[in-house]
């Protein structure tokens, strides 16, 4: 079976919930309830089977800034917190963390139709309450959490809790028993003064076979999910969903949202926490963002499949490739580019937290060409896009220079946003004077210190050739005419202190004269003018590409090179009529000159070997490392040069094997102390730069050599 | 306690809250039940590149010091079958004869109670070999042993050179006159084949450089070449829906109730390299680089002997350096449905 490269897959690590500003910490005690809730995810723990965290213990926790820093919301939960005489103290605890904004009690309610008791939390410090409401009536909600009067006594402690004004939130687990109700229980949350609800997948960690069959198919809860939301955003609630696939929940996936507290909690709860995955969460958008879907629980899958037919990936025009993972660490690609800074809203007199017809601006981020503003109201988050004006483009407003767009809506969320619409539209029309659109570019970036060309732990480089090209590649690139990755240093085993570098300066660019490029850094390198000009002419064709190399020589004068790729036939008879000296066969790939001066003292032909030619021409020490290492000459890009003189006689062969895919065996060491060259070996080492190709010229004494990559 | 910020991920740990509680640590596990084989447990070779069941290198995903190597799970399942000393004679063989880490192994368990599977090639009354039959004897365990030879560089590498190696360890088919083309070729072998001098099966594979990401292979019986097997390979992560339509148009893979993941497992579908593969009775899956938990899972899940289940499960952490390749065959039931045939599992030796 043909090797292939290996795959590699990320999920990066989730941090805030950008739907709520700041972080949230949540700590866990009180492992006991008065409801046996047939979903319960911590079950097995109830009884006090898992160890809560003590008050002396979260004292201790919320003094430390490494866990509370920038913490905004602590959320207390257990079990059933409210069974504990110590959740005043725990509040205050909370409440005394200097950046808390708000301290949230997850409870079921059901002492809460206690006045006092509500009354001594208030005055605790608790601000929120997270209420669990899985039943619209009382045959359901008994039902689920298996106690006769369950009901009563929540909606008991709703009504308390509306009656002093309290924040409520309303929990309902999507599950089998419930999932034809959940537009009645966000209606009940609206009536009984909730200001949002969250609706959240069944999460089956503790019957991960389903035997209580609480799972219910996604497709068959989409619509009762879809409703519930239509119709709480119509009440004005702000609503959640978590823990379903997001792409079932159409034109309202906006109020998807998977991220969670950082969750303090016993570590045996997390020894059985399901694993969540999609068959396309690879190619999803939704997928790889910070509160983005999770997919499907492993129990699900087992019990229903993947729903490869229903879900469908969200695939973002001009989507960068997929992230790649940590699981494979061999990964010599550039780092992404930074993300382009946020608009500055300066000119659009805006400002993050700025109110406009009830809804508060929470972020501005860049969408491709547009500006997106999402701003946060009562019914939920309404995105509005700005982009340069287009009289071709639909738009809700036009004003001097900008364009105004929204996402697709559902009517009720359209109904809400219209006063938000007509705000923003009158804000930047009043204050559009034909030049708002220029604050929509994105400014360029900053510039950048160039990574160092020359390895830092190295002596300078001593030859002033060498010096002079690296001094014009270093200009190069700080101009972004030249990458620093493509200027390469290698040493020649033998002859360290003879410093040599390979560049490439036919990569195509922005403002990229490439001939030109390669004339200024041969004309540093005192290349004769003929070449020079051989380069000028080759590059001038935009489809050819070069290299260049600069050889220092002990007492010499360094040597530029000239290597010419010649992929094709066409290249390959350019080439030669180029160069002149003997004809390239028909599998040359790159055609080299080796200039002293004026004179052009060899050619040099490089052609890819099979492995088996390889060890049939080329078996030499290098051949023998790369079996000694355990690795197939065949898994190799392997390159034959044959250096010829002006009049065609063979001077020689090298071979070159690229062994980049390896670079974490130090096989560039290992050719180093294989020529018992322990100072190149060192330098190597010291390098800091993957090794890329490692060649040897046969029956030579010298002619080995590493090359090191560029910087990154 | 340990700080978590989102479900479901194979996160590590943020805070080390039990050294701020100042709990004490676990404790130690218990000392591992006894192995079955008689050999010494062969410790990992932090020098020694990792490769899969196509010999694509990969990095260890955890530190290999202290390690155990994979094939000890190939001379634990001899050891399991009876047959210890005679598969370990020929794996010796295969190892000095092209080298560390250049043997391609798998271990196969036929779910049905095929003592072999049904024969790729249809028995005809010219044919000498007996047709294989369901015997109805239980799981039994099989193996098949693959020797890489990309670009056809190495002559240590081609069968005639590896089968006169084996050669009075084990009996061999004849080779074809002429070489045969290939990428890499296997002996598939059971416990017959060890112990008694019933023949191995040769089967020569393709690099499928004619048919881009595909592969096949062809099982040599009586001197002749039947094609048997039809391979593509894909990235499960960028290709679902290649993937997919692979299982929607195989005969024995599409249909099931719950579709896919009939044959694609919760997990599996991470795997680094997903193979699709069509076979004369059954079609197949081959995940690449699914780590030692999960493939401890998987055996599990498909009815492998406890003890090498339980060899696995209590050397995990000695393992946790090694990706394996676990592979799988269904045929389509009376229902309609896959059904699992036969599980495998891969690893370099």
């Amino acid at each position: 079976m043909p090797a292939r490269d290996p795959l590699r897959v990320v999920r990066p690590d989730a941090g805030a919930n950008p739907r709520r500003p700041g972080r949230e910490l949540l700590l866990t005690f009180a492992f006991r309830c008065n409801f046996a809730c047939r979903f319960c995810y911590v079950e097995d723990g109830l009884g006090g089977r898992f160890r809560g965290v003590t008050l002396d213990e979260a004292a201790r926790l919320l003094a430390d800034p490494a866990l509370t820093a920038g913490v905004t919301r602590i959320v207390l939960s257990g079990g059933e917190v409210t069974l504990d005489k110590d959740l005043p103290a725990y509040v205050a605890l909370a409440r005394a963390v200097p950046s808390v904004e708000h301290v949230r009690v997850q409870t079921n309610a059901s002492r809460l139709g206690d006045a006092a008791l509500v009354a001594g939390l208030r005055a605790a410090g608790v601000d929120e309450f997270f209420v669990s409401l899985h039943g619209a009536d009382a045959a359901t909600c008994d039902a689920i959490t298996g106690v006769a009067g369950s009901f009563a006594a929540i909606v008991a402690g709703l009504d308390q809790l509306a009656a002093v004004g309290a924040t409520v939130v309303t929990n309902t687990v999507v599950c089998a028993a419930n999932v034809a109700q959940l537009p009645a229980i966000v209606a009940l949350a609206h009536a009984k003064g909730a200001r949002a609800a969250e609706l959240w997948g069944y999460v089956p960690r503790v019957d991960a076979a389903d035997a209580r069959a609480q799972l219910v198919r996604v497709t068959e809860a989409a619509p009762h999910l879809r409703q519930a939301v239509i119709d709480g955003l119509a009440r004005g609630l702000a609503m959640t969903v978590k823990y379903f696939p997001r792409c079932l929940l159409g034109d309202v996936a906006h109020v998807h949202s998977d991220a969670q507290p950082r969750l303090v909690i016993d570590d045996a709860f997390w020894q059985d926490y399901p694993t969540y995955g999609c068959l396309y969460e690879g190619v999803c958008a939704a997928a790889n963002v910070d509160d983005g879907c999770s997919g499907l629980a492993d129990a699900y899958v087992r019990r229903f499949g993947w729903e490869e037919d229903a879900l469908a990936p969200a695939i973002e025009a001009d989507a960068a490739p997929p992230p790649v993972a940590r699981y494979h660490d061999w990964d010599d690609r550039p780092p992404p580019a930074a993300a382009p800074p946020p608009p500055d809203l300066a000119p659009w007199q805006l400002a993050i937290g700025a109110e406009l017809a009830g809804h508060r601006l929470a972020a501005v981020t860049r969408d491709g060409a547009a500006v997106r503003l999402r701003f946060v109201g009562a019914a939920g988050a309404v995105a509005i896009d700005l982009h340069p004006r287009d009289p071709t483009r639909p738009c809700f407003a036009r004003t001097a220079s900008l364009d105004l767009t929204h996402p697709p809506l559902a009517d009720a969320a359209l109904i809400a946003a219209r006063p938000l619409f007509a705000a923003i539209a009158a804000h930047l029309a009043t204050r559009d004077d034909g030049t708002l659109q220029a604050a929509l570019a994105a400014p360029p970036a900053p510039a950048q210190d160039a990574p160092p060309l020359w390895p830092p732990a190295w002596p300078a480089a001593a030859d002033p050739i060498v010096a002079a090209v690296l001094a014009v590649a270093a200009e190069l690139c700080s101009r972004g005419l030249l990458d620093p990755a493509v200027v390469e240093p290698s040493i020649a085993l033998g002859a360290v202190d003879a410093p040599r570098l390979l560049l490439n300066p036919a990569v195509p660019g922005p403002g990229r004269d490439r001939a030109a490029i390669a004339a200024r850094l041969l004309a540093a390198a005192a290349a004769p003018p003929a070449v020079i000009a051989l380069a000028r002419a080759w590059l001038a064709e935009p489809t050819r590409g070069a290299l260049l190399g600069v050889a220092a020589a002990a007492g010499g004068p360094a040597r530029a090179k000239l290597y010419l790729a010649t992929p094709r036939a066409a290249d390959r008879a350019a080439a030669a009529a180029l160069l002149g000296g003997p004809a390239p066969a028909a599998d040359v790939s790159q055609l080299a000159v080796d200039a002293v001066g004026e004179r052009v003292v060899a050619y040099k032909h490089y052609a890819p070997l099979t492995a088996a030619a390889a060890r049939a021409t080329h078996a030499g020490a290098l051949t023998a490392l790369v079996d000694a290492r355990g690795l197939l000459l065949g898994e190799l890009p392997l390159l034959g040069c044959t250096r010829l003189a002006p009049d065609g006689a063979v001077l020689d062969r090298a071979l070159h094997v690229d062994v980049r895919r390896f670079a974490q065996l130090g096989l560039g060491v290992a050719w180093a102390e294989a020529a018992d060259d322990a100072r190149a070996a060192a330098r190597i080492a010291a390098s800091g730069r993957a090794t890329r190709v490692l060649s040897e010229t046969l029956g030579a004494a010298t002619g080995r050599h590493v090359y090191l990559g560029g910087a990154r | 306690m340990t700080a978590r910020s989102r479900p479901g991920l194979p996160l590590a740990r943020i805070d080390a809250i039990d050294d701020v509680l100042g709990r004490p640590p676990p404790p130690p596990p218990a000392a591992p039940t006894p192995r079955r084989a008689a050999a010494p447990e062969e410790p990992a070779d932090p020098d020694q590149v990792l490769r899969d069941y196509v010999l694509a290198p990969y990095p260890p995903l955890a530190p290999v010091a202290g390690g155990l190597a994979a094939v000890n799970l190939l001379i634990e399942s001899f050891a399991i079958a009876g047959v210890e000393a005679a598969g370990a004679a020929v794996l010796a063989r295969l190892r000095a004869q092209l080298g560390p880490g250049r043997v391609v192994w798998g271990v196969k368990l036929n779910s049905r109670g095929l003592v072999a599977e049904p024969p790729s090639i249809p028995a005809d009354p010219g044919s000498s070999l007996p047709p294989r039959r369901e015997t109805g004897r239980g799981p039994a365990l099989s193996w098949e042993l693959y020797v890489y030879d990309p670009g056809g560089e190495r002559p240590e590498a081609r069968p005639a050179a590896v089968l006169a190696a084996l050669a009075d360890v084990l009996a061999t088919p004849t080779l074809p006159t002429a070489p045969v083309p290939h990428h890499m070729w296997s002996l598939e072998l059971d416990a017959a084949a060890l112990t008694s001098g019933a023949g191995a099966r040769l089967t020569y594979y393709t690099s499928g450089a004619d048919t881009p990401g595909a592969s096949r292979s062809y099982a040599l019986a009586d001197g002749q070449l039947a094609l048997g097997n039809l391979y593509t390979f894909h990235d499960p992560r960028r290709e679902p829906d290649a993937i997919l339509a692979r299982l929607r148009a195989s005969v024995h893979l599409a249909g099931a109730p719950r579709g896919a993941a009939a044959v694609i497992a919760p997990g599996l579908h991470r795997c680094r390299r997903l193979c699709v593969a069509n076979k004369r009775h059954a079609d197949g899956l081959y995940f690449a680089g699914v780590d030692t938990d999960r493939t401890i899972g998987f055996l599990r899940e498909h009815g492998w002997p406890a003890p090498l289940v339980g060899y696995l499960a209590e050397r995990r952490g000695r393992l946790r350096h090694l990706a394996w390749d676990l592979a799988l065959d269904a045929a389509r039931g009376a229902d309609g449905a896959p059904h699992i045939l036969r599980t495998a599992i891969h690893a370099s030796a």
